[in-house]
């Protein structure tokens, strides 16, 4: 195992360009700092303890983001010798989910998922089995293969069975049926739905999920933002590189974000126009894009502006659009809704999609408890372990249970889909769908869908 | 004789540990120590070995290991203590009690919640409010804090104000001893008061293991107000005389202007930027009560400098508003890598003079520090923002702390109002407590644990630190107090027992002529030794009879928030004739058998310094020490509730009774039947 501080002198600023393998400098509420100048802008004050989601269940220091930031630190200042320590320090960085849930909850907003993240690569972790890893490479890098890549994932799912049915609620609303269908890309369905460039009130960022894994979420988010936003250009066969980077892979995920960047500037011109997203983690890790080539002068500036530019469709609905309890006769009776952290995601998105679940359920919508608590789905964290991942996954049911709610909203399809599972597993009858996929059926209803 | 070597002593119990408390849960690891020797303070070290509790049962065992094998141990949950209370100082082993979090049971009919150590504070109040109720102390780390820390430390927080620190929220407790016995100890048990003397202990005497406390239903309505004013002293100003009018509300806290521009910078919480200190003041209570205490308040504030009056319309206003106050920690942590939160407390009328000290202070130090400050207690929290890669920075940082908790002392305040002792105000102990107190609470320590290994050089300052008191003397005893004192000097060295009386009203005559001893009546000595009007606080001689006190009080429009009780303040106080009483004593001083008088506590409503021997010694009978005088909270209104004082009776020594009894009467020369040594 290699010790830190052969590569990381905390007496040196960080230099990006001799590490290009790097983060290069980290974007930090305190500016642009060196990752040992970022680990010490913790000063331990606990704040993120409480809501990271493997020291919840542990209450271990090592699996708290504090003791992660402390391990960096004290791995870089030399009072810890990764070669002394033996696997420990590696396997307390690993469980990281790197959720993001204790930058939200601290008040200076210290970076630990990254400071973690740049742990793991220092320090030589693998992150997902290597198969994996080259698959997710191969995406990242070479879009066209992203169909393949899916089919096989979706033949997968059909012979696991228990991903048969999606994360669709048995409320009877509004996934059910959708989930089931043979799985094709939306865009097949929708191509012509969308505008020329010149015309387009935005740029619709269709994730592979809703490409490839819920074509029904693709749909309801096209029409949600013809509905409030209007016509869209829609760009398809992305990989914006999420997983590539959870995997460790930064070359890859630089690629995919490139190729995002080089699509948006040339369809969107000199115009400054919106990026929607419906898959939180898409949007989360765009935002992110900045950070991610922090070192290049060329790269910067435009990866700020599309970052800038991300939007999620629950930030661009109006409330007021939908009645109080809009969701008539095919609202199930509780509902509740799971927005959690993650990298670049949005406390405000997540408000936002609240405001309207709160709207069109009325007294139906109950949040339940440790709502913040990640289901163990984010960013492929059942590759990575997979008994934390189902722990998570089991409190999560349990606490859905707890507020008996027949569904659960999501913000990301993979969370739909696990989360479904688990209530499969431990709450028979209740379901989890993403919020495109709600709020469709609430304007269907207002506006008599076969109109749309 | 072999010499184990204190990295071996924890070899030589590690199998054991891990055969109690799970082969997993115990670690020694480099990586583990590491992780487990540090807090939210600047200090460091590493223990010898981490076991982690995951059954509150399995403390005991664990605890009765470490004590047989001579390892130290320190208890620690979240690890927020700022002023390293968690810093296993001594090495050993750090008992991590984070997982410990079950809430067993609310009880909303008997007024409890009987939890786990490991529970944040914010978790047992999210589930109260599900039933109506919540749990009054909040400190403002109250999303992160345990409640085991918070007892641990004798935590407030805001609302502390009005419905008191942590120490009057405890009921009971269980509590593993140093030599590894489970212990449950009430408030209502008779005899002193040991809830008490643990809370506020940070793990130097004990363990907790669950934790009884007093849960409140949730007022119906909540007002939330904003209030700027063009000084400090008339911010000030103001508080005083509002709750001096009888207007008390649920908190009262206040940023200087420098506070203000970094909060609106960060939380956008429309706070008026030309003020030089603004106050945050909450009221609870029925609608019609919320009102008429906010029109009240406003009479009051615009007596003074009054800049800005904004009550909060809606709930979100009101959160705002909130999310100003206590994101001025946030937006002191946005300027620099470390903030330092001071935690002085001072009497509430010296608040202006000691604030500016604070001033010349950093000034003088050259470091920035926000002000903020619990206005209502007098609990100042100045946060000193650097980095503590700086050493010099850090060195001078570390230097003003130092010299704003002096100035503290110097008000006749004291140098922790929440945040504990811990290892950064040792030192500071020194300032405010005499040799002779000093020696007491190091006697208390060695009783309990004498074998010095239960979070192991905490709170006491190093030896040889003794001589260093500031604090302003406090008021000369009356004659006949002297008196007193000079017949129990004698009496020590005739080894004489004296019999401890008032008016008889508790433990009547005939009782004293069934034992051995002289009677040694405290009633000549009853003088007023001071009155702070302003500070709502009063220091009595504890020979006044409780009907005097109140007529004395009435006559200026200020209560002893008690019932009417027979008898002296003192008979009260020992025989604990009212359990509400340690809501009222913030202080006392204690003559003991040798004639030496300690003090303990002070002129301020929230003091985490020391033991709490002064809320120890409700209940003590006499046994311990004659109360000599005492300071007591007052109210602006008078007493409301039920009059009934339950029948009085003796109580019958434990083996804890015993140990603390060795501590303050050795030879048993007060109300010596007690402890059943009267007969030879």
């Amino acid at each position: 195992m290699t010790d830190v501080p052969h590569l990381y002198d905390y007496t040196a600023l960080y230099e990006p360009k001799d590490t290009p393998a790097h983060l290069g400098a980290l974007l930090t509420g305190q500016g642009a700092r060196s990752l040992y100048d970022s680990v010490c802008q913790c000063n331990r004050c606990g704040y993120c303890a409480q809501v990271c989601p493997t020291f919840r269940l542990t209450g271990r220091e090592g699996e708290s983001a504090r003791g992660r930031n402390q391990l960096m630190r004290m791995l870089m200042n030399g009072r810890l010798r990764a070669s002394e320590s033996g696997a420990g320090i590696g396997r307390l960085l690993d469980d990281c989910l790197l959720c993001g849930a204790c930058e939200r909850a601290c008040f200076t907003a210290v970076r630990t998922p990254l400071h973690v993240w740049e742990g793991l690569r220092v320090l030589g972790i693998k992150r997902f089995p290597a198969g994996l890893r080259r698959v997710l490479r191969r995406l990242a890098t070479d879009r066209e293969s992203m169909r393949g890549v899916m089919r096989v994932y979706n033949l997968m799912r059909k012979a696991a069975g228990m991903f048969r049915r999606g994360g669709s609620s048995d409320a009877g609303v509004p996934a059910g049926a959708v989930l089931g269908r043979p799985r094709l890309r939306f865009l097949e369905l929708h191509e012509t739905e969308q505008a020329a460039p010149e015309n387009a009130a935005c740029i619709y960022f269709a994730s592979c999920s809703e490409e490839y894994v819920s074509p029904e979420t693709g749909s309801s988010a096209l029409l949600l933002i013809r509905t409030f936003v209007g016509w869209p250009v829609v760009m398809s066969g992305n990989c914006c590189g999420f997983y590539a980077f959870m995997a460790g892979d930064i070359e890859a995920a630089r690629a995919a974000l490139g190729a995002v960047i080089e699509k948006y500037e040339k369809i969107s011109g000199s115009r400054e126009l919106p990026l929607v997203c419906a898959c939180a983690d898409c949007a989360g890790f765009l935002r992110m894009a900045e950070q991610l080539f922090s070192e290049s002068d060329e790269m910067r500036p435009r990866a700020a502006r599309l970052a800038a530019n991300v939007r999620e469709v629950a930030e661009l609905m109006a409330p007021e659009f939908f009645e109080p309890q809009g969701c008539g006769e095919a609202a199930p009776l509780v509902a509740t809704g799971h927005f959690p952290a993650g990298l670049g995601r949005s406390a405000k998105t997540a408000a936002c999609a609240e405001t309207l679940l709160d709207r069109i359920f009325g007294s139906g919508y109950h949040p339940h408890r440790e709502s913040a608590m990640p289901s163990g789905a984010y960013g492929g964290y059942p590759f990575v372990n997979i008994g934390l991942a189902n722990r998570l996954l089991r409190r999560k049911a349990e606490n859905i249970a707890g507020v008996q709610a027949s569904l659960t909203v999501t913000a990301t399809v993979a969370e739909a889909e696990w989360i479904g599972a688990g209530l499969r597993r431990y709450c028979a009858g209740a379901g989890a769908a993403h919020y495109c996929v709600v709020l469709r059926n609430c304007v269907q209803e207002k506006f008599h869908a076969d109109k749309i | 004789m072999t010499t184990i070597l204190s990295t071996d002593r924890f070899r030589l119990v590690e199998k054991q540990l891990a055969a109690e408390a799970g082969r997993e849960n115990v670690s020694s690891d480099q990586t583990s120590l590491a992780l487990y020797s540090y807090d939210s303070s600047l200090g460091r070290a590493r223990p010898e070995g981490v076991v982690r509790i995951t059954d509150w049962r399995k403390l005991q065992p664990v605890v009765k290991i470490l004590y047989d094998a001579g390892v130290p141990f320190v208890p620690r949950a979240a690890a927020t203590s700022l002023s390293g209370g968690c810093v296993p100082l001594k090495g050993g082993v750090v008992l991590n009690l984070a997982p410990l979090t079950g809430i067993i049971e609310i009880n909303t009919e008997k007024k409890y919640a009987l939890v786990e150590p490991g529970v944040v504070n914010q978790h047992l109040q999210d589930r109260l409010a599900e039933f109506g109720y919540f749990y009054a102390p909040d400190p403002a780390s109250s999303k992160v804090c345990t409640l085991g820390g918070n007892a641990g430390t004798n935590a407030g927080g805001p609302r502390c104000l009005k419905y008191g620190v942590t120490v009057n929220h405890v009921m009971a407790m269980d509590v593993v001893t140093p030599q590894g016995e489970l212990k449950h100890f009430s408030a209502d048990d008779p005899g002193p008061d040991f809830t008490a003397l643990m809370t506020g202990s940070e793990g130097t005497l004990g363990v907790i293991a669950r934790l009884w406390l007093r849960i409140t239903e949730l007022s119906p309505a909540v007002k939330t107000v904003l209030a700027a004013f063009g000084s400090i002293e008339g911010a000030i100003g103001a508080v005083s005389k509002m709750i001096a009018g009888g207007v008390v509300p649920c908190a009262i806290e206040a940023l200087d202007r420098l506070t203000v521009s970094a909060v609106e910078a960060y939380a956008h919480a429309g706070y008026p930027m030309d003020a030089e200190a603004v106050l945050v003041i909450e009221f609870d209570g029925t609608a019609h009560e919320t009102e008429t205490e906010v029109k009240k308040a406003e009479a009051v504030c615009r007596e003074f400098d009054l800049l800005h009056w904004q009550v909060a319309g809606d709930e979100v206003r009101r959160r705002k508003i909130w999310e100003g106050r206590r994101g001025a920690y946030a937006a002191m942590a946005r300027l620099a890598p470390n903030v330092a939160v001071e935690d002085g407390v001072v009497p509430r009328p010296k608040l202006p003079e000691v604030l500016k000290e604070v001033r010349d202070i950093t000034a003088r130090h050259n470091i920035r520090a926000g002000l903020l400050f619990h206005a209502g207690d007098g609990n100042l929290h100045p946060n000193v923002i650097f980095d503590e890669r700086n050493q010099f920075e850090t060195n001078r940082v570390k230097k003003a702390g130092h010299e704003i908790l002096k100035a503290c002392v110097r008000a006749g305040g004291s140098v922790t109002g929440e945040h504990g002792v811990g290892l950064d105000k040792r030192v500071a102990m020194s300032w405010l407590f005499d040799a002779d107190t000093l020696g007491l609470f190091r006697a208390v320590k060695d009783a309990v644990d004498p074998a010095g290994i239960a979070n192991p050089d905490k709170i006491l300052p190093v030896a040889g630190a003794d001589d260093l008191l500031i604090r302003p003397a406090p008021p000369e005893f009356s004659a006949g107090a002297k008196k007193v004192i000079d017949t129990v000097r004698s009496r020590a060295n005739m080894g004489a027992p004296s019999l401890i009386t008032g008016t008889g009203s508790a433990i009547e005559d005939k009782v004293f002529r069934a034992h051995r001893g002289t009677a040694l009546s405290l009633r000549a000595a009853d003088a007023v030794l001071d009155w702070d009007r302003a500070n709502y606080t009063i220091t009595v001689e504890a020979g006044i009879t409780l009907a005097a006190l109140a007529r004395l009080l009435a006559g200026e429009k200020a209560y002893l928030y008690a019932p009417p009780m027979p008898g002296t303040l003192g008979g009260a106080l020992a025989c604990r004739r009212w359990q509400g009483l340690r809501d009222l004593i913030i202080g006392a001083r204690l003559l003991l058998s040798d004639g030496r008088v300690a003090s303990f506590g002070g002129k301020v409503v929230k003091n985490a310094a020391g033991y709490d021997i002064s809320r120890f010694l409700i209940g003590s009978q006499g046994a311990y020490g004659v109360i000599l005088a005492a300071t007591l909270k007052l109210s602006p209104y008078p007493f409301v509730g039920e009059r009934h004082i339950p029948a009085f009776s003796f109580f019958t020594p434990n083996d804890y009774h015993r140990k603390l009894k060795a501590v303050f009467d050795p030879r048993n020369l007060f109300n010596p039947w007690i402890f059943g040594a009267d007969n030879d």
